[in-house]
């Protein structure tokens, strides 16, 4: 698994995680993130059970697991948190903050330890060394009970599988070529996405944020006017179709 | 034992218990059929009068021999899939424990000392359940054992009940099935039991 830097300053970096070439070809690549601050660590949607050992291996890179205080999952979807039962055991210390809507059904992973933060459907702030987060709604994108992490200080909005690509496991960190990018993205958004107004909702809201980089769950990494360009993009396309769109 | 063999015994463990709990379950049904079985018994048996008196006497010790089978069966059957929830615990414990050596050894985790603790408690926990399981398993085998005992019994009651219709030619051939029932569904319930013991000695 491969682990980069995607912004740094004084007191806080974000990590993002992922191109495991070790990865079974059966599942799906994923992307995972982390802010670490002097003290503490933020991980975000830390994947499924297969990929537990290589990934908290690569968060010990950066942190001791005493300072794994937060863990945050965008929604129920066992690429995003099917790990839980391991992190439990892990860092029985942490919180999980993740959406209200799933708490019975998420604790079916195993959770004996951590402390279950629920995330009311407005959305939270969570205040971690001095850094705040804004966990931001974007229900029914895809999950009924779904949100996003942004970062005013980096201007980075982790958004979960909103922007997600399916393509090689090996592809490039960022977007390079918006419009060549389009059709690796355009079937995912319009299968998966089920709902034109919760996805013009959350347009709206992301709009009125000032964002650097939009980071996704899967493929690659949206950074300045991409960012803009997505949203436009996202915006027309008509989600909620079953039909063969690809 | 290395955490992945003891994982692999865990594993066949709870699939075993799963199995036992299926076999006691129908043992537990065929203990109420002999029950029904031994309750019609006794209706004859009052019919009958002081002709079939040992036959009767018979069936009301079987009656109440099944009835503490099904007890005891119900209670086994508790306990079993009580192990074999323990056991899918330690299972879940063990694989836990193995991804943490793994994450230990990894080149990577410069920080790899730091889940030195987690993984040690971990560790302990895993073995103290160990040794609680095994604990469990034997009074599970001393309970099966018990019950092979009391359906012998039944069987070799159902036999003298054969010699008791007998006595009474008039109600023999009613009397006869009746014992004959008892006797087909005491073997099928040692057959269950049999298994059942057979499958733990296996874990």
């Amino acid at each position: 698994m491969q682990s980069h830097v995607l912004s740094k300053n004084n007191e806080s970096t974000w990590y993002m995680f992922g191109r495991d070439p070790n990865k079974s070809e059966q599942i799906i690549d994923t992307n995972q993130y982390m802010v670490k601050t002097t003290n503490s660590a933020f991980l975000m949607d830390p994947g499924g059970i297969e990929l537990f050992s290589t990934m908290f291996a690569m968060v010990l890179r950066h942190s001791p697991a005493d300072q794994i205080q937060h863990i945050f999952a965008s929604h129920q979807d066992p690429d995003i948190i099917s790990s839980l039962g391991l992190w439990d055991q892990a860092v029985p210390h942490a919180k999980l903050y993740a959406p209200w809507l799933w708490e019975s059904f998420l604790k079916h992973f195993g959770m004996d330890n951590m402390e279950y933060v629920a995330i009311a459907d407005k959305g939270m702030t969570v205040n971690i060394d001095g850094l705040s987060l804004e966990l931001v709604p974007a229900h029914y994108l895809h999950s009924s009970g779904n949100f996003h992490v942004y970062d005013p200080v980096h201007k980075i909005l982790m958004s979960g599988d909103i922007g997600a690509a399916l393509e090689e496991d090996d592809a490039p960190l960022f977007v390079e070529d918006f419009d060549s990018h389009i059709p690796k993205m355009r079937g995912f958004h319009q299968r998966w996405m089920p709902s034109n107004q919760a996805k013009n909702d959350w347009v709206e809201r992301v709009r009125a944020l000032d964002i650097d980089m939009m980071c996704p769950q899967h493929g690659r990494v949206f950074k300045g006017d991409d960012v803009g360009r997505f949203l436009d993009w996202f915006e027309q396309l008509q989600v909620g179709v079953t039909q063969e769109v690809a | 034992m290395t955490s992945r063999k003891l994982q692999k015994t865990q594993n066949k463990a709870y699939v075993a218990l799963a199995k036992i709990s299926r076999e006691l379950y129908l043992a537990t049904s065929k203990a109420q059929e002999v029950s029904l079985i031994a309750k019609n018994a006794r209706a004859l048996a009052v019919r009958a009068g002081d002709k079939v008196l040992g036959f009767k006497a018979i069936t009301d010790f079987i009656d109440d021999l099944a009835t503490s089978t099904i007890q005891l069966a119900r209670q086994i059957n508790k306990q079993a899939l009580d192990i074999a929830h323990m056991a899918a615990e330690v299972q879940r414990k063990e694989f836990g424990l193995d991804q943490f050596q793994i994450v230990m050894e990894h080149p990577e985790a410069t920080h790899a000392n730091s889940i030195t603790k987690v993984h040690d408690a971990l560790k302990r926990d895993v073995l103290e359940r160990n040794k609680e399981q095994r604990k469990n398993l034997n009074i599970l085998i001393s309970n099966l054992n018990d019950i092979q005992q009391e359906i012998r019994s039944a069987g070799i009651i159902a036999l003298n009940a054969k010699v008791e219709s007998a006595k009474s030619p008039e109600y023999q051939a009613s009397l006869d099935v009746i014992a004959d029932d008892i006797l087909h569904s005491t073997n099928q319930i040692k057959e269950r039991i049999d298994r059942s013991q057979s499958i733990i000695k296996n874990i």
